[in-house]
Formats: C-alpha cells, sequence, structure tokens
C-alpha cells in the first residue's frame, strides 16, 4: 500500500515536472480555458499548472513581468485568483451585472500585487458572435512599474471567459497592444 | 497574511516553546537609537526594512492623501514624544483590519483599520500599541527567540522562499516577515497595557481601546464565511495574539475614560470621508457579505454620509444575490438618492435593477440619469448601447 502510494507521488511528480512553457507557433493556440485564440508571432505558453497567480493558461513574448495575456474561465462562485476554498477573495457571479463583472476582474487584480488599478473605456463588444465586454485596464505592478493593459470577457450562465493583458506602460504595451487587439478578436469560442 | 502553512507555523511555535527558557529580554530603546554593529542581526534586519521602505513608497499602494498620512503621523509623534523622529508612519491600501511595526521604525496602518475606526482616540491606541512593540524592543527579543531556537535560518529561507524572489517591495514580504518573527502573546498583552498609558500621557481617551475591538467583534460575529465564524473564539496551542474578547476584557479593566470629546466622531468622519467609497469597496469586494453589512449599518449608526454608504449596503445585497435581496438593494438605492452625496453609480444600479426585470423605460431613464450625472462616465459606451438597446426593444 505504502509502496504504491510513493510509486503514484512520484509519477505525480514526474508529470508535474513534465509541465513547462512551451514556444507556440503563429497560428491557432488551445488554451485550458475551453477557447483558442489566433496569435500572429510566435509566444511562449505558461499551462494553468505553473501559473502561481491566476487561473487558466497565460502567453508571453519577453518574460511575464514585460508582457502576459491570461486566458482563463472562471465558474460560477469561484475567483478567478488562485485562493483557499473558504478565503474572502473575489469570486464570479452568475447574475453579475456587466459593470460587476469588469470590478470583479479589477478587484482580483489587485489581490495579486497590482495597485491603484482602474478600468478605463468600458464598451460592449461582440467576440465570436456572442455579447461580451471590452476595458482597458491602469495600475500599478507592486514594483512600482506603470502598467497599462486590456481585457474582454464573454459572460454566460455556467462561467466567464475572459482574456486579460498587461504590460508595462512604458514601450512594452505599445509594442503589443495593436497584435493583442488581433488576438482578442480572434477568439474562438466552444 | 503570512505564507506559513500550519505545520510550519506549529514547528515554529514548538521551537519557540523550547527557547523560551532562555532569556531574550533587549530593554527599552532610547531615542535615536540606531545599530550600532554593522555586522549585528539588528542592523541586518533594520537594512533590510529600510529597504523595503524606499520600495513601498513607489508601489501606489501607500494612500495619496497628505493631509490623513500628516495626520497619521502626528499622533504617532503626540505618543511617541521624544521618540517622534524615529517613528513614520504610512497609511496602506489594504481591506483588513491590521497595522504593523518594523524595526526600524516603520509603521504600516492599513486603510481597513482607519475605515473601521470611528475617532482619533481609536486609532490613537492602535498607533501606541505598534509604538510599544518598537519601543520595547520587540521584534529583536523575536528574533533572540528564534536564534535560541536555532531556527533562524529555516525561517528567513522559508519566509524568502514563500514571499517569492523579487518581490522584496510587496506587502506580502513584509507581512511574511512580520509573520515569521510574530510577536508573542506577553508581547501583545504588554503593548496593549503600556499603549493605554502613553494614549492616557498624550491626552487621548483610553476607553477608545476596548472600543475598537468591540466594533470589530461585532463584525466578525456577523461573517457569512463559516471557516471564520468558527475561528472567533478558538485558541489554537501556538496562537501569538491574545483571543479579542480576552482582550476586550483587559483592556476593559486597564482603561479609565477621560471626558468624551463629543465632536470626536464628527472630525474623524471629516478625515477619512474622501475615503469611505473606496475603502468600503475594497471589502466589499471580498465577498464576506455578512461582515460587510454589518460594518456598513454600523456606519450608518452615525447619520453621516448616508448616500455613499446606502449605495454601498446596495452593492452588498447585490453581491450576496440570496431571496430577497434585489428588493432590498433597490430600497437603498431609493433611499441613497435622497442624500446629496449620492454616487452617480447609485443610478445605474437602479437601471440594472429595471433592466433585469424588463422595465425599459424606467431602466432607459435611469441609465441617462447617470450618464447626465457622470458625463465622464469610464462605461459611457456600454451604457448608452444599453440604452439603445432598452429604447430599440421598448414595446
Amino acid at each position: 500500500m505504502i509502496r504504491s502510494g510513493l510509486v503514484l507521488s512520484a509519477l505525480v511528480l514526474m508529470a508535474a515536472c513534465a509541465v513547462t512553457p512551451k514556444a507556440v507557433a503563429p497560428g491557432p493556440v488551445a488554451s485550458s480555458a475551453g477557447f483558442e485564440v489566433t496569435i500572429k508571432e510566435s509566444w511562449s505558453q505558461w499551462p494553468a499548472e505553473i501559473n502561481p497567480a491566476t487561473q487558466g493558461d497565460m502567453l508571453t513574448k519577453d518574460g511575464m513581468l514585460l508582457n502576459r495575456l491570461h486566458l482563463a474561465k472562471v465558474k460560477v462562485g469561484e475567483p478567478w485568483i488562485r485562493a483557499a476554498k473558504n478565503a474572502d477573495v473575489p469570486r464570479h457571479r452568475a447574475d453579475a451585472s456587466e459593470i460587476e463583472t469588469v470590478d470583479f476582474v479589477v478587484a482580483s487584480l489587485k489581490r495579486i500585487g497590482y495597485s491603484e488599478m482602474e478600468a478605463s473605456e468600458i464598451r460592449p463588444e461582440t467576440i465570436d458572435g456572442q455579447s461580451g465586454v471590452r476595458f482597458g485596464l491602469n495600475g500599478k505592478w507592486e514594483n512600482g512599474l506603470d502598467v497599462r493593459g486590456d481585457a474582454a470577457f464573454v459572460p454566460s450562465k455556467d462561467e466567464l471567459k475572459l482574456v486579460v493583458f498587461l504590460a508595462p506602460k512604458m514601450h512594452y504595451y505599445e509594442t503589443s497592444a495593436a497584435e493583442v487587439d488581433g488576438i482578442i478578436g480572434s477568439i474562438n469560442l466552444p | 497574511m503570512t505564507s506559513f502553512s500550519f505545520t510550519r507555523s506549529a514547528l515554529l511555535g514548538a521551537a519557540l516553546l523550547l527557547a523560551a527558557c532562555s532569556s531574550t529580554d533587549q530593554g527599552s530603546r532610547t531615542a535615536g537609537q540606531r545599530p550600532t554593529n554593522l555586522k549585528s542581526t539588528e542592523a541586518s534586519l533594520w537594512y533590510q526594512m529600510e529597504t523595503f521602505e524606499k520600495s513601498l513608497k513607489n508601489t501606489g499602494r501607500v494612500e495619496k492623501d497628505a493631509a490623513l498620512q500628516a495626520r497619521m503621523a502626528e499622533i504617532a509623534c503626540e505618543l511617541s514624544g521624544d521618540y517622534c523622529a524615529d517613528l513614520r508612519v504610512y497609511v496602506v491600501r489594504d481591506p483588513s483590519f491590521n497595522a504593523s511595526m518594523a524595526p526600524n521604525g516603520m509603521l504600516l496602518i492599513h486603510s481597513g483599520l482607519l475605515l473601521r475606526a470611528e475617532t482619533e482616540d481609536e486609532v490613537a491606541f492602535v498607533l501606541a500599541h505598534e509604538f510599544v512593540h518598537f519601543f520595547e524592543n520587540h521584534s529583536m527579543e523575536r528574533y533572540a527567540a528564534v536564534r535560541n531556537a536555532n531556527i533562524a535560518g529555516a525561517v528567513v529561507g522559508s519566509v524568502l522562499g514563500g514571499a517569492g524572489a523579487g518581490s522584496l517591495s510587496s506587502l506580502g514580504y513584509a507581512a511574511a516577515f512580520g509573520g515569521a518573527f510574530a510577536f508573542s502573546r506577553d508581547q501583545e498583552l504588554e503593548a496593549d497595557r503600556l499603549g493605554l498609558d502613553f494614549m492616557r500621557t498624550a491626552g487621548f481617551d483610553p476607553k477608545a481601546a476596548p472600543a475598537i475591538w468591540k466594533n470589530l467583534l461585532t463584525e466578525l460575529e456577523a461573517t457569512s464565511n463559516k471557516k471564520k465564524a468558527k475561528e472567533i473564539d478558538r485558541s489554537g496551542m501556538f496562537d501569538t495574539h491574545p483571543l479579542i474578547r480576552e482582550r476586550i476584557t483587559l483592556l476593559d479593566s486597564f482603561a479609565v475614560g477621560i471626558e468624551p470629546d463629543p465632536t470626536a466622531r464628527a472630525r474623524y468622519r471629516a478625515m477619512v470621508r474622501p475615503h469611505i467609497q473606496d475603502w468600503m469597496m475594497d471589502v466589499v469586494a471580498d465577498g464576506d457579505h455578512g461582515s460587510s453589512l454589518a460594518l456598513t449599518e454600523r456606519l450608518m449608526n452615525q447619520a453621516e454620509d448616508l448616500g455613499t454608504l446606502n449605495y454601498i449596503k446596495a452593492r452588498i445585497y447585490m453581491m450576496r444575490s440570496q431571496e430577497g435581496d434585489r428588493a432590498k438593494s433597490e430600497e437603498a438605492l431609493i433611499a441613497a438618492a435622497n442624500y446629496p452625496d449620492v454616487p452617480a453609480a447609485a443610478l445605474r444600479e437602479l437601471g440594472t435593477i429595471y433592466r433585469a426585470r424588463g422595465e425599459r423605460e424606467q431602466a432607459a431613464a435611469s441609465l441617462r440619469d447617470y450618464l447626465l450625472a457622470d458625463p465622464g462616465a469610464r462605461d459611457r459606451a456600454l451604457v448608452e448601447s444599453q440604452i439603445h438597446e432598452l429604447e430599440e426593444t421598448s414595446p
């Protein structure tokens, strides 16, 4: 019994070791969030298993602090950020209004090290034929770096499909903003 | 607040209990005292906290209200006398009820604590309590206890590992560091007792000390979080903080009040008023609706800021979303509209409720009122599209 437990633990550890960031070539990218996006340049994909702060995958070109694109699904009653089962953290609600969902995303970001985070230009957007919302983000990373971002979500009764891009305001946001705009436009929902 | 797991806390607690056999008393500080031996442990801790303090200023976590920051520094000076120049107070944006004191004189007080306080006297008690930790060298005593247990390296290593490389500037780092060398139960009680003396000497009302804890207890008892509810009266083997009820009893027995100042509450509320909505929304976002409602209702008892607080109450009901909460939310929003401080967003939330009920004309009217009240609304495009949709589909 003990031996089989040890073997199982070893297998789990080995499997965890196999989860590493991988390079993804231009083209459609599948994510653990259950939707696809299409990228025009090469990015690295960080699977959900090694994403320490939030649920879902992340894509980056130059490193997580320089540009990061979160691809996530958030089930009703669950947080987007990683948290203990009973923790008091922002959680997605089925009956949340659009602005409440924007506030949910902003409050979640504040819990993982961003400060002065605010949403801007909140607007409706059709995403793969469904009614969604787009908005901008502005704030600071915990080291004081000004960050800027873009986000989009499509709510449904069961879960929220969420894309959040964040990068330092200086240089990195502008460099990727147009491509990210295209990526959000390419969301392919199941 | 700390990154410690139960197992690590338990091991640390056990080791500290064993180490307590040897004395770690460091005595009191003298004003202006700094570490003289640059190779000492104190100098090392001092340097780490100074580095953290420098980076803290750039994080965006420190409140930008200069008058509020200045008043906190003034109160700290009134309490600490000759030690005034040794202390730097920072109000940091964090919804939790907390304050902390670093061995280099950096005192952090959370916005969540200022939100819950009702008078400057209550804040003075917290600052006095934290100052005693500094004055009595409690951090160094705690470090000595950890060192005597021969686990200092492991503790610091696990703190740094838990905080993550490169996150020296994060509040999490400070919290983890503070947690590793958390003050003992005796130190906490000493800080309460001596804190009352400093308050009294500086002319603050010592009766405020039990008052702030009583209000917190009421809020905790209203929690919707079952785990938190179970922990209110649970005393773990290695708990370092006295239970709240025990603390209230002790403070009540020590604290002899002075003539209460009838303007104290109003003066304090005026100071924090610009932040009430933001600080409350930080609390509300975490989803403990029971505690959030209790806090909101307590703040409403002062019969001030009722536009803002009714709006907050409505948002809590919307988030809680239990049977009948939509109606309660609507009632609170309508009540909010009767006060001059009603946030424009209350009109938008009313529109959202009417829209969800299919009352299109009323919904469109409320949303239009919202855009009139807040012409630069960050969600103007979204709201305009909702108005358009409501009017297009009106029968």
